[in-house]
């Protein structure tokens, strides 16, 4: 049942948007602290 | 020379020369997109003018990608007329729609260009997000088509001839989502390692004002977004493979017989048809392709020895390419790391050499993977219904166009590095005359 999912695909799109999500809002924190916004 | 290998030699040098600019096609967009909006948000000299270099950099290779990309529609029809011919009904709409995809990214490149002084500033950077868009769906045609040279799809085939062609199923054939994420994410990762290499590079010649670390940090930044991404793309394209072309998995393990739990073998060599000196992680391969250690993944020795593709090159070529992922995952991790914790990281030598060698390095590893692609199709042309040596041209002259493309990429290699200096030379002392 995990091997199936981990097969599915969906597990790479988790991860894809996932990952792209985070590095964003990093970025977006840390542009924010250095501009003194927040 | 036998024309069969003159003929692939030929197409092997036009494809290699021709991915570093189709992967800076679609990276330097995005890297203009960022810099720029940053020069909007925070009005600053540094960012303009990492903006200008960039746009001027990218405006030099794309005419040099242009002029390489249409030598290869040439060489295709030149070369492979039997390809072109019975896969033309399927593949022709989408290598035709790619052409779309260019003039849009070259019409708002061309706004972008001209346009500074006529339009709003924000209008004018938002000319960037189509060309942003053009080059992705450009990647995303001709890799897709690639993948269905690898797993066709979308058609029947009758009599040597593909006919009732589903164009949808051709271009979201079975290793298009592996192949396309994979390829996509190293254009992206490549870019911004060549940025960081170009002010890496500077910063250890001693230049380490904000303009070098801006640019440094804006090559990692776009690193950042793409290299789980890719790493992701790699592995799903694996698994793709084990589904779809075993044959050419088999080949990048130099997996001989079929096994129940096949290990994963990392780097060594393959000496007499059996790797050595690599070190094998038991049970790993099937781990990786089928999520589950008790895999069975398809030796070499399953196929016809007529249709197994030569080992040493795919083999060789996914080493290069992972050993290289490994040291871009480090050099990677070593900048945020210190961006985020040891800021005398980013000042260290060897940090910075680590940075500098990962920018050529991730097109040595788009090279490559790109080795481990095309001739672990071998010996097929579209795979499992038409070979390479049944496409090749009656023509006699293979040699010869061999000899006079490969002249015309040494001279388009001159025109390009003559350009490039002499566009970015003109750029610091317009920047010192300009009244700041």
């Amino acid at each position: 049942m995990l091997a199936t999912w981990l097969t599915s695909g969906w597990i790479d799109v988790a991860l894809v948007s996932g990952w792209m999500a985070l590095v964003l809002a990093i970025g977006v924190t840390a542009w924010r602290r250095s501009s003194g916004d927040g | 020379m036998d024309d069969l290998i003159a003929g692939r030699a030929q197409m092997g040098i036009s494809l290699a020369f021709h991915i570093v600019f189709a992967a800076l096609g679609v990276g330097l967009p995005a890297l203009m997109a960022m810099a720029h909006f940053v020069a909007l948000k925070r009005p600053d000299p540094v960012w303009q003018r990492l903006t200008e270099r960039i746009a001027r950099t990218f405006t030099v290779l794309v005419v040099i990608g242009v002029i390489s990309g249409i030598v290869i529609s040439v060489e295709l029809v030149l070369l492979w007329p039997d390809f072109m011919e019975r896969a033309g009904p399927v593949i022709g709409v989408p290598i035709s729609l790619e052409t779309y995809a260019f003039f849009f990214e070259a019409i708002f490149l061309a706004l972008y260009l001209f346009g500074r002084d006529r339009l709003s500033p924000w209008a004018h950077w938002a000319c960037l997000i189509p060309v942003c868009i053009g080059g992705l769906l450009s990647a995303f045609i001709i890799v897709s088509v690639n993948a269905w040279m690898n797993t066709p799809d979308g058609f029947r085939y009758v009599n040597g001839e593909f006919t009732d062609p589903d164009i949808v199923d051709a271009v979201f054939n079975p290793s298009m989502p592996g192949e396309v994420l994979h390829m996509i994410g190293a254009a992206y990762v490549a870019t911004g390692f060549a940025c960081a290499a170009v002010y890496g590079t500077a910063m250890l010649r001693g230049r380490r004002t904000p303009y070098e670390r801006a640019g440094l940090a804006l090559g990692m930044t776009l690193v950042a977004f793409w290299i789980l991404p890719l790493g992701v793309g790699g592995d799903l394209a694996g698994r793709l493979l084990h589904e779809n072309q075993p044959a050419k998995l088999a080949a990048m393990e130099n997996l001989r017989e079929t096994e129940k739990g096949a290990g994963l073998t990392i780097g060594g060599l393959v000496i007499d048809g059996e790797n050595r000196f690599g070190i094998t992680i038991p049970k790993g391969l099937s781990l990786l392709v089928g999520r589950d250690p008790d895999t069975v993944v398809k030796g070499l020795n399953e196929f016809p020895e007529d249709e197994r593709p030569p080992v040493a090159p795919v083999r060789y070529g996914f080493t290069v390419m992972v050993g290289i992922g490994t040291l871009l995952a480090i050099g990677f991790l070593a900048y945020w790391f210190g961006r985020w914790r040891r800021p005398s990281l980013l000042e260290n030598r060897w940090v910075l050499r680590t940075l500098v060698a990962c920018g050529p390095l991730s097109f040595v590893a788009i090279e490559a993977g790109w080795v481990v692609t095309e001739m672990g199709r071998q010996p097929y042309i579209v795979y499992g219904y038409r070979r390479v040596s049944e496409s090749l041209t009656t023509s006699s002259l293979v040699d010869a166009m061999l000899f006079v493309f490969t002249l015309l990429y040494v001279l388009l290699s001159v025109v390009l590095v003559s350009a490039l200096r002499s566009e970015l030379a003109l750029l610091p002392r317009r920047a010192r005359a300009q009244p700041s």
